[in-house]
């Protein structure tokens, strides 16, 4: 009735073992390729609160996150990718590094003497102070969890060789680095309370 | 303590998205953790900014930087982090083992997980391990160094068990208890204290009022406070969130208990010899109305909506 493929017609009660699981068959709406409005809404709110925690300004932000979702309508459109989620951030994320990369092609660097008389910018003091809270982070940790953060991130190595480099199981590789990221994240609050002034 | 688990179940995401592979059902389980919360998705959005900002990678480039040695910082800074949560002034070493206990006692505490009527939600534990709470369903997750367990409090889940050797995975529903290494499975509680068990993957073994019985792929059982009796495995049951229920000389008592997953009222039958009666048919159980329709045709019932309520009872 809707053309959705010859697997849409009537209910039949075969076992058919491509289908994903819980995934409705019976349900057309399912099986469209456009997203119900409050999916759209919560990627989109996904991507507003990755673009603030990057740093973006309001109106960049809103931009990335409109064009990001004309993109992923348009690979929607192709076909159901892995996770919709991880897919519109990824592309969020590559849309605001070649923002930033155009925008410091056209403004000179500010130079520290000028940037010192004027009152600092926010940034400027934020990501100093954000390099030191990572780094005292870092000290922190145990060396292995370290060089597995650095494997990871730097050298953008594979969980399989970075185990058998470090003499590790791949869980364990995993375990470190997801305990790395709680780590960083609880200094970088800690760093932000103490940051504060005292009322 | 909610808001710690949700920033670890952030990182472990963020781990998984940023890996070369990541397959269909990992990305299913990581749109619905997405969805399912707000707060999830300012928790990865923070996770994830934190490893993809330069940031990161210029400090971790340093290297370990000349004042590492100093041990008491640190020291320093996991006191600064846990005052915050314990009252009343502690010395820095009770506040480490403080911390330490914490950090083992945490996944102790029991979480609770629910849904609404018709709505389905696939939880990511912190092994690996997944389960997907059917409609009106309500899990209470426990995780102990010995044993992972979980208590199906109401309605229905499928879980699918990281394997892990020396902790093996309990799911209890009532009297019934499964326990599991490593292996995909679903649970139901009916009406009463009927309980069903389905394996697509794996070995299991039910246990019940003191019998137990071992479960493979393909196979099902019914435990009800007479026994546990071997039923056949339908296409339904493994896809169990496609809406539809077959009854094969199953009571309404099981119908109903399949129809309260989606329905916004409660649906009740007063009367036992009711819900014994047993159906036939293969229902859309995410129509309610359509279905209980057809019930109080085929088998002379009569559905009564009261006070937010509904009761099929026998016509007079």
């Amino acid at each position: 009735m809707c053309g959705y493929g010859p697997h849409m017609n009537g209910h039949s009660t075969r076992y058919r073992p491509s289908k994903t699981e819980g995934f409705e068959a019976d349900d057309p709406s399912r099986q469209t390729p456009a997203l119900p409005e409050a999916e759209w809404q919560s990627i989109r709110h996904a991507i507003l609160a990755y673009m603030r925690r990057r740093g973006a300004a309001r109106d960049v932000a809103e931009d990335v996150a409109q064009e990001s979702l004309t993109k992923l309508l348009a690979y929607v459109q192709r076909g159901r990718p892995a996770s919709l989620y991880a897919l519109a951030l990824k592309i969020a994320a590559n849309s605001f590094v070649d923002r930033v990369r155009q925008e410091s092609r056209y403004e000179a660097p500010v130079s520290f003497e000028q940037a010192s008389e004027a009152p600092l910018p926010d940034a400027v003091a934020s990501d100093r102070q954000q390099v030191a809270i990572l780094t005292q982070a870092l000290d922190c940790m145990p060396p292995l969890r370290r060089k597995v953060l650095v494997r990871r991130r730097i050298d953008n190595q594979s969980h399989a060789r970075i185990a058998g480099e470090l003499g590790l199981s791949v869980a364990a590789v995993e375990k470190h680095v997801v305990r790395g990221l709680c780590d960083i994240r609880r200094a970088m609050e800690d760093g932000a309370q103490s940051g504060k002034p005292m009322p | 303590m909610n808001d710690d688990q949700i920033k670890f179940e952030a990182a472990f995401w963020v781990e998984r998205i940023n890996r070369p592979v990541f397959d269909v059902a990992d990305g299913a389980a990581f749109d619905e953790w997405m969805r399912s919360d707000p707060l999830h998705r300012e928790a990865f959005a923070a996770m994830a900014a934190i490893w993809d900002d330069d940031t990161l990678k210029r400090a971790l480039a340093e290297g370990p930087s000349v004042a590492a040695l100093s041990g008491p910082d640190c020291i320093g800074h996991a006191r600064r982090y846990y005052r915050q949560r314990i009252t009343g002034s502690l010395s820095v070493a009770a506040a480490v083992m403080l911390a330490v206990a914490l950090f083992w006692l945490m996944p102790m505490i029991p979480r609770d997980y629910e849904s609404g009527p018709g709505e389905f939600r696939t939880i990511a534990l912190r092994d690996g391990s997944r389960v997907s709470l059917g409609g009106n369903s309500a899990v209470e997750v426990r995780y102990l160094p010995w044993r992972r367990s979980v208590r199906l409090t109401r309605g229905e889940a499928a879980f699918d068990v990281a394997h892990e050797t020396d902790r093996p995975f309990q799911v209890d529903a009532g009297a019934t208890r499964v326990s599991v290494l490593g292996t995909a499975f679903h649970v139901d509680r009916f009406a009463g204290e009927a309980v069903g068990v389905q394996v697509s993957r794996g070995l299991v073994q039910v246990g019940a009022s003191g019998r137990a019985a071992k479960l493979h792929a393909g196979e099902a059982v019914r435990v009800t406070s007479t026994g546990m009796q071997r039923v056949a495995m339908l296409e339904e049951d493994r896809n169990w969130r496609s809406g539809w229920f077959v009854a094969d000389n199953a009571p309404l008592g099981d119908l109903v208990g399949k129809l309260n997953r989606y329905s916004d009222v409660p649906i009740a039958i007063p009367d036992k010899r009711v819900a014994a009666q047993s159906v036939v048919g293969r229902f859309k159980i995410s129509d309610e109305e359509s279905v209980l329709n057809a019930i109080a045709d085929a088998y002379h019932l009569k559905i009564v909506h009261r006070g937010g309520e509904i009761s099929i009872v026998k016509h007079n």
